[in-house]
């Protein structure tokens, strides 16, 4: 078997076929719920299952090397350390949305942005809990105190 | 239409919306509205839906000259973070992202924003020159306006999906299908049953685009900001800070014709200001003898979605007032305003209330007069944040972003929804996948399907007769003739870049 | 390598501190006395978008209320899923301590249970506490329809039920309801009728005035704009009596058709659970409220007539219409 030369797109392509058969077998549980053949809530998902998986076939047709095109540059996966950097930050961030449920905005808010501070601005600890102070201060004065979002207060209290 | 009587009333209202405290509120109005708009998914509709209670202390003409300049404002604010940051306020700024921040790299974005003021306001001037004329007739032809020719109207705006497309037309179609896929999630509309929410609640009320777009846009940004260990926060030269004559000779025929473009489409209620400034976006790109500039920081990209963007604002106060249907949801917030001062929005506000409606508008007009006086000495200080410390800027837009997200429906779910759009975003941006078709389709995607639905519900099963209907014809037609001479202008597009490209240029 | 090793402590002091303080999860919140109440903000769920009938009813509500117990009663819009998503926000996730209220009306109670077989909200789930406010149910076809009252359009309907299209949020919405109950007094069948699928009336209205559906069936108080402008007129409203916006519209039994008691309403409702004080709390505070001639005042402008009911008759209300609107759904096909 022949390496696909585009990795990325190829495993892209695999994604997109499989959303398409998801969004297919849906439509057809949708299908008992229509009033007419063609009309309804299935409609579109049918068409669109069809959509993604016969576009993501071509994909990963293409993402072999073909005659009729030039071998685009090679793509890699996240580099090194700016990869993981990217990872961290991301998993950070879904980390402080987990614990605004658990802790209460305002405590959270002030633990995620010290790191946010750390990891992206690289400042010293002392730093960071000084701008995450001054921060987070600000955000819950003005949407807290004046415009009253009602943010979830945490499970803890 | 224009008789002598109306003018009087809008001269009445002109007197009245001078007055140094309706001038006052105006001014706060879109200041607050601007501040609250700079930030990340705070748009026009929370910034209204936020502020409304403060609003009520105040009598009911003040009250809504503040509300009208907290919706310009917020549009404003929006297109200001679109530009300088890449990140979209709301979802009609999503055109003005596409040579905006291009500009800005190019440090160009000082122009870029005083092109955007002035295009607001020219399209305001024209808003309410329409509003003035023709507010009852065109209310009336809106009406006539059914669903097959909202389901032919959205067809012709798939077209766009050619065009926007920047490099493989294959993911730009994958990602279009992705948008629309998203945007099923939830309740389906002619059962009323929930799909695609495997076993989740928080999925049976759907996914919210705002979200999307601060994971797609914002989150996405500062991850890139992370991985290219940005030092500022946006990297370009310095550049000057208002629009050269050349900037203005160029934009002023796309202002112009955006602003006439979202005019008249947003008359009818569901044309949103996004879909209007995504037309108009394309409509420049088809009528410029350099396509290929667009998407590279093309000052008329900017001119005329900003153009759009705000007539259809300004159109959508006509059937509000007299017909009482809120075309947008920004709208339907502020036609609760109403509600609450007791005022019934509809023909009987026009005679019962002239007074109140006529200073209403005048203060719209003041309102855009206000946003360009007010940002035009702003420009200044919104170039000097992009100098920021990006290590200080991203923990601040990430915190935005959350408020932002969860203030849409006030749930830690749409929270959820960008952070995860987020990370997808980052991949997306580097694996070369467009996201511009995803929000386009998503924007589009229950529109279309509603009116589908209806027009096939109208026609018993069948839909020969969007077919049989002249108006609905005649947009399925356009539809064909603009997707022809999409393709054919994709074309020439790629060869004009490959030529540069051959020439040493760096284009992308 | 050092900054990297920095902060992977940091993030894992983070994570450690989120599991310590996880696992402390303890009692919380029983605290409250029965006297004093509220003695802080209360959260009051609307589980549709700001500007609706059930948001400005809410808003008025929490207006009075915070201004007589001296504390901020804030309105939260939790739209979605056609009013499930907030509802079940309010009565199955948040704490039933009486700081969460949730704004309930026809559609995502009585409606919602009778058009699914499994919905995510039942009846037994709340604490019906007040009623505050109805809406009277019109037909409205398009100003220039030929029919002249609603008789000769009831005959029109049983002729020609095909030709019958009408519009509705959906299948289980509100106006299906009226519509279905309609069709089975007057004996035409609904099954042969088209529905038109609309987002609310803002979207349908319009849609009937300008030509393309034949009927809409909303409260008065949504038809009114376009009634005022001419583009549709109203043949009959439904209920016993005729709506104090519209004098002039005779109901529909005045015209020989009898059994349509389909109509909107709004309230307040809490989790189940939620201590009988802070319930008696607010029914006294609802109670002493649509007495109140500037709070009727507020109705009357946003065209919602007062129509105030106690825990008791309330809840029984609601389960009387529940088992009507079951009936009449599997009857006409509606429940899925």
């Amino acid at each position: 078997m022949k390496r696909p030369h585009n990795r990325a797109d190829w495993i892209g392509a695999l994604i997109c076929m499989v959303i398409g058969v998801m969004i297919s077998l849906e439509a057809y549980r949708l299908q008992a719920y229509a009033q007419y053949m063609f009309a309804g809530d299935h409609t579109l998902p049918a068409i669109l299952g069809f959509f993604f998986v016969m576009l993501g076939g071509v994909l990963l047709v293409q993402s072999y090397p073909g005659k009729a095109q030039a071998a685009p540059p090679r793509q890699t996966f996240a580099p090194g350390y700016e990869g993981t950097r990217v990872l961290y930050a991301w998993l950070s961030l879904l980390l402080y949305a987990w614990l605004i449920g658990v802790l209460g905005y305002l405590l959270a808010t002030a633990l995620a942005s010290v790191v946010f501070f750390m990891l992206i601005g690289s400042y010293r600890w002392y730093v960071a809990v000084f701008y995450s102070l001054l921060l987070t201060g600000a955000m819950y004065t003005v949407f807290v105190l004046w415009l009253q979002l009602p943010f979830p207060g945490g499970d803890l209290w | 239409m224009l008789t002598i009587e109306t003018l009087q009333l809008l001269l009445a209202g002109f007197a009245t919306a001078f007055s140094l405290e309706n001038l006052l509120m105006a001014f706060l109005g879109a200041l607050i509205g601007t501040f609250v708009g700079v930030l990340p998914g705070l748009g026009p509709t929370s910034a209204i839906a936020i502020l409304l209670p403060v609003t009520t202390v105040l009598e009911p003409t003040q009250g809504m000259i503040m509300l009208a300049g907290i919706y310009y404002g917020a549009m404003y604010g929006g297109s200001t973070t679109a530009i300088l940051l890449n990140i979209p306020g709301e979802l009609s700024s999503v055109p003005t992202c596409l040579d905006g921040y291009p500009l800005a790299r190019l440090g160009k974005g000082g122009p870029a924003l005083g092109i955007s003021a002035i295009a607001s306001f020219v399209a305001g001037v024209v808003g309410v020159i329409g509003l003035v004329f023709f507010a009852p007739l065109l209310a009336d032809q809106a009406l006539k306006f059914g669903p097959p020719e909202y389901f032919a109207l959205m067809l012709l705006a798939l077209t766009l999906m050619v065009s926007l497309s920047g490099g493989s037309l294959l993911k730009s179609f994958l990602m279009g299908a992705f948008g629309y896929a998203l945007s099923l999630v939830g309740l389906g509309p002619s059962s009323g049953m929930p799909r695609f929410d495997y076993g989740f609640s928080s999925l049976v009320g759907g996914l919210d685009m705002i979200s999307i777009i601060i994971g797609l846009f914002a989150i996405t940004e500062v991850l890139k900001g992370i991985a290219e260990k940005r030092r500022a926060t946006v990297v370009g030269k310095p550049g000057s800070v208002y629009p050269q004559k050349a900037d203005m000779k160029k934009s002023a025929a796309p202002m112009l014709r955006g602003g006439l473009v979202g005019f008249f489409l947003g008359l009818l209620p569901g044309c949103s200001a996004a879909i209007t400034a995504f037309l108009a976006y394309d409509l420049e790109k088809k009528v410029s003898r350099q396509p290929e500039k667009f998407g590279h920081g093309a000052i008329e990209g900017v001119a005329a979605p900003e153009a759009a963007n705000n007539a259809t604002s300004s159109a959508g106060f006509i059937p509000l007032f007299s017909l009482g249907i809120p075309s947008s949801p920004p709208l339907a917030v502020l036609l609760a305003g109403l509600m609450i001062y007791g005022l019934t929005p509809g023909p009987v506000l026009f005679a019962q209330h002239a007074d109140f409606v006529w200073t209403v508008i005048a203060s719209m007009f003041i309102g855009n007069m206000m946003l360009l006086v007010l940002n035009l000495p702003m420009v200044w200080l919104w170039v000097k944040l992009t100098r920021v410390s990006f290590g200080i800027m991203a923990p601040v837009i990430l915190l935005l972003c959350t408020i932002g997200a969860y203030s849409v429906r006030n749930s830690m779910f749409d929270v959820w929804i960008a952070f995860l759009f987020g990370g997808l975003g980052y991949l997306f941006v580097k694996y070369k996948w467009p996201v511009v078709p995803l929000i386009l389709c998503f924007i589009l995607g229950p529109l279309l399907e509603e009116s589908f639905i209806q027009t096939m519900a109208m026609g018993s099963g069948s839909l020969g007769f969007v077919l049989s209907r002249p108006l609905s014809l005649a947009i399925l037609l356009a539809a064909v003739v603009l997707l022809i001479v999409s393709l054919l202008l994709n074309r020439r597009t790629r060869q004009r870049l490959h030529e540069e490209q051959k020439k040493g240029v760096d284009v992308a | 390598m050092k900054r990297y090793k920095q902060w992977v402590s940091v993030t894992m002091s983070f994570l450690l501190a989120a599991t310590v303080s996880a696992c402390a999860t303890g009692e919380s919140g029983q605290g409250e006395t029965a006297a004093a109440y509220p003695t802080r903000q209360i959260e009051y769920i609307v589980p549709y978008s700001a500007g609706g009938g059930v948001d400005l009813v809410a808003r008025a509500t929490a207006d009075y209320l915070s201004k007589e117990w001296g504390q901020p009663i804030v309105v939260v819009n939790k739209p979605g899923g056609g009013g499930a998503v907030g509802a079940e926000f309010a009565l199955k996730q948040a704490k039933n301590d009486g700081y969460t209220a949730l704004a309930v009306n026809v559609s995502n109670t009585t409606m919602l249970a009778a058009g699914m077989k499994n919905s995510p909200i039942q009846n037994e789930d709340q604490i019906f506490t007040a009623r505050i406010g109805k809406g009277t149910l019109a037909f409205a076809v398009k100003a220039d329809a030929p029919w002249q009252d609603f008789a000769a359009f009831s005959q029109w309907v049983k002729e020609n039920p095909e030709q019958l299209t009408w519009t509705s949020v959906g299948p289980a919405g509100f106006s299906a309801f009226g519509v279905a109950q309609w069709l089975d007094a007057i004996g035409a069948d609904f099954s042969r009728t088209r529905m038109i699928v609309t987002k609310g009336a803002s979207d349908s209205v319009p849609k009937v005035a300008g030509g393309h559906a034949v009927l809409a069936v909303h409260t008065v108080g949504e038809i009114m704009p376009m009634l005022a402008a001419g583009k549709v007129k109203i043949l009959a409203v439904a209920g016993a009596e005729r709506s104090p916006f519209l004098p002039d519209v005779p109901t529909a039994q005045e015209q020989g058709i009898d059994g349509l008691t389909v109509f909107w309403w709004t309230g307040v409702s809490f989790a189940k659970g939620t201590p009988d004080s802070v319930i008696q709390k607010w029914e006294e505070g609802i109670a002493k409220m649509t007495s109140d001639p500037a709070f009727l005042q507020k109705l009357s402008d946003i065209q919602v007539e007062p129509a105030y009911a106690n825990r008791q008759q309330f809840t029984q209300d609601t389960e009387k219409e529940t088992s009507v609107y079951t009936e009449l759904a599997m009857k006409k096909g509606i429940r899925k």
